[in-house]
């Protein structure tokens, strides 16, 4: 595979027929619908591209689609992976042919293609896309569509690149905590980052929840009491104090800016799963998931 | 020391952090019976600031006392002590935020683990603690009295701000020109820049304009503007009135405000006028009295006083800065005599003064000084420590607060620091 992300754009004045996803045909390539593996329509394409927003984090990521719908995973370090999820019900049209198809894919050029007709959410105003994919080796092809104005982008795909496992299961979790996204957000938005690490305390006791920072200013503590009417659900069954890089869960904070509701489950290894419930712009619901592994030179060391 | 802000004085608060912090790098904090006393200094000691708040501005306010053993906290002596502003700062930087979500903020000093504490309790019973750490140190006060200024002009902040917005924001130094018929502000700009390159503003009030205007001496005045912003920002944001009190050029000018609950005060240091009457006024005193005597003079109080008013309020100001160890007082930003490079040709004035008046007290003896250096150093203690043996019985004069600072039970009793309360 080549190293380079090819992107190939060509923009056709056309009416925009393909928009609710009834049209066969895509501009340029008779015939060629029943070659595509999978495609997928969208009325307005920033349900997808604000949802990938909230993981991008590196610019390689994995593309996953099966019967169930879109995964699109990015990781970094060995320690962090996010992944956005939109399920087969978001879409107007929804067809794949295989089991699965998957590829890596470079989000920063699937990103701009994305929003090319503008980065911004103008009132009213939506880009329809539609997305095709003939198979292996051939490169992910995006029409876009808006106010009559069509752009075809063809973006090279690569081979995929195995994903890591986090094992998380819900038999081991140890502590859970469902909160309203906004009273967090401010807090990560101010995290002190001269920190090397953020550590998370779950525990049934006092101080029931807290986020702590050990900067150069000094040390910073973010209490949560488990009655507090942000928290949706306190279950939490033993007391863990666990430090995660500090680095690798600053970008969560797109997905936490994005979300109502974000649920915290650390498992028996002190392993975190941040769940965010996004409501997209026609009020479905997709979510973004983040695992992290706690950082394993401070393991076990109290604050 | 333990104190407990209410939600709606946090905005008071954090504007007066940010009006510190445009003067120092550093925040002093220093629990004061009538109050807590927040001040900073910059690094030339020509800039000194210092926001008093009251009790009155607190739901609680506690000094701390040895006898007071809280189980949480752990309160002792008054503890004087400065953080990194920086460190600071960003707790109070977004304001509407913090007016929003923080129900009340407590302050407090954990000296078992040497931090202050900053503890927001924020709705939905959310508490963000921040504890950083800080460093013992001495009290900082500057030496100024308001009494001896023979100009007041006094308007409401928002006069202020309206001639303070005309000037773009790397105006460094305005010059401040007052008669009793007029007033103008005028942008200062160094004599080894190109005139021609550089936009000067000038914006004139009649004085009718101001709320109270007292010219006792005919004054023109150049301080910075910069250091200076951060207080009218904070006196707008209160709606407060702004009073100056400043005498010739040289002298500092202070800017005060107050209401009910604080007090502010922010004291500048102005450029020596170099061809002044006031000067050369100066000179003849000194070489009067050297010629009155070769032996150890009777220094005569008042004498004294005018001379010590003349070298103490040249460019830097003096800050006096005592520790509660051991009762010595010592000007402590004396040695940074020198504002900058630009006030070299001051310096050189001032330097000749300090040097005739070495010459005298060195018995005599030729003491050559260096133009563009500070002034002697030794020059300082002598004179100050002549000064002060004199002056221990003096306690009335104003001034002679650095005498006073010296004597331990003044210290014990915090008496000096209330001469604050009394500018």
């Amino acid at each position: 595979w080549p190293d380079r992300n090819l992107c190939y754009v060509r923009r056709v004045p056309r009416t925009g027929l393909w928009r609710t996803g009834a049209m066969l045909r895509s501009p340029g390539d008779p015939g060629d619908d029943e070659r595509f593996v999978f495609v997928a329509s969208l009325d307005n394409a920033r349900n997808l591209s604000n949802l990938l927003k909230a993981i991008h984090f590196r610019d390689q990521v994995t593309f996953f689609a099966s019967a169930n719908g879109i995964r699109m995973t990015a990781e970094a370090a060995k320690s962090v992976q996010g992944n956005a999820f939109i399920q087969a019900s978001i879409f107007q049209e929804f067809r794949i042919e295989e089991d699965s198809v998957i590829f890596l894919i470079n989000l920063t050029v699937l990103l701009d293609c994305l929003t090319i007709f503008s980065a911004s959410s103008l009132p009213g105003v939506t880009t329809a896309l539609r997305m095709c994919y003939r198979g292996y080796g051939y490169p992910l092809t995006l029409f876009l569509e808006e106010s009559g104005v069509v752009t075809v982008c063809k973006i090279q795909t690569q081979e995929p690149e195995e994903t890591l496992d986090f094992d998380f299961c819900s038999t081991n979790v140890v502590n859970k905590i469902i909160l309203q996204s906004e009273s967090l957000r401010e807090t990560f938005a101010e995290l002190d980052m001269s920190s090397d690490v953020l550590q998370i305390t779950m525990s049934p006791e006092k101080p029931y929840f807290r986020l702590s920072t050990f900067g150069d200013a000094g040390s910073t503590h973010c209490d949560y009491p488990k009655d507090s009417d942000m928290i949706e659900a306190f279950h939490c069954n033993q007391t863990q104090c666990n430090k995660y890089k500090i680095s690798l869960l600053k970008p969560s904070t797109k997905a936490l800016a994005l979300s109502s509701k974000v649920s915290l489950r650390t498992d028996n290894r002190g392993f975190l799963s941040l769940q965010y419930m996004i409501r997209n712009e026609d009020g479905q619901i997709c979510f973004v998931e983040y695992y992290c592994c706690p950082d394993e030179e401070m393991e076990g060391l109290d604050s | 020391m333990k104190c407990i802000i209410p939600a709606n004085n946090l905005r008071a608060f954090g504007k007066a952090i940010h009006a510190l912090s445009k003067i120092g790098d550093e925040l002093w904090l220093d629990p004061l019976e009538n109050g807590l006393a927040l001040r900073s200094v910059n690094s030339s000691g020509s800039a000194y600031a210092c926001f008093l708040f009251s009790p009155l501005f607190f739901l609680h306010y506690s000094r701390g006392n040895k006898q007071q053993q809280e189980t949480s906290e752990a309160e002792v002596v008054p503890l004087n002590c400065k953080m990194a502003i920086k460190y600071v700062l960003p707790m109070f930087r977004c304001l509407t935020t913090l007016e929003r979500n923080v129900e009340k903020c407590k302050i407090y000093v954990n000296s078992q683990d040497c931090r202050v504490v900053f503890q927001f309790c924020c709705k939905h019973g959310i508490t963000k603690a921040h504890h950083l750490a800080f460093q013992e140190c001495e009290t900082l006060q500057a030496v100024f009295s308001k009494q001896l200024c023979p100009n007041i002009v006094r308007s409401h902040a928002r006069l202020l701000a309206d001639v303070a917005i005309h000037f773009p924001m790397s105006q460094e130094e305005i010059t401040l020109t007052v008669t009793p018929v007029k007033a103008f502000f005028k942008s200062y700009v160094d004599e080894d820049k190109d005139f021609s390159k550089v936009m000067q503003t000038e914006v004139s009030l009649k004085p009718n304009e101001f709320e109270y205007l007292q010219i006792g001496v005919d004054a023109e005045i150049t301080f910075c503007l910069k250091e200076l912003r951060g207080l009218l920002a904070f006196a707008e944001s209160m709606s407060l009135s702004v009073s100056a009190h400043f005498g010739t050029a040289g002298k500092p000018i202070a800017f005060i405000i107050d209401n009910m609950m604080l007090e502010g005060i922010f004291v500048l240091a102005t450029l020596t006028d170099i061809g002044s009457q006031a000067s050369s006024q100066l000179t003849q005193n000194l070489k009067t009295y050297a010629n009155k005597s070769d032996d150890q003079p009777n220094i005569q109080t008042e004498d004294v006083n005018e001379l010590i008013n003349e070298e103490i309020n040249s460019p830097a100001i003096p800050i006096v800065t005592t520790t509660q160890k051991d009762g010595w007082s010592q000007i402590q930003k004396r040695k940074d005599h020198c504002r900058s490079p630009r006030f070299t040709e001051d310096l050189n004035q001032n330097v000749k003064i300090s040097s005739v008046f070495s010459n005298y007290l060195a018995d005599g003896v030729e003491n050559e000084m260096v133009p563009g250096t500070p002034p002697n150093k030794k020059l300082c203690s002598l004179f100050f420590s002549a000064v002060l043996t004199k002056h221990q019985k003096n306690s009335n004069q104003t001034l002679v607060s650095l005498a006073d600072d010296s004597e331990e039970e003044d210290i014990k009793e915090g008496k000096h620091r209330q001469k604050f309360s009394e500018l």
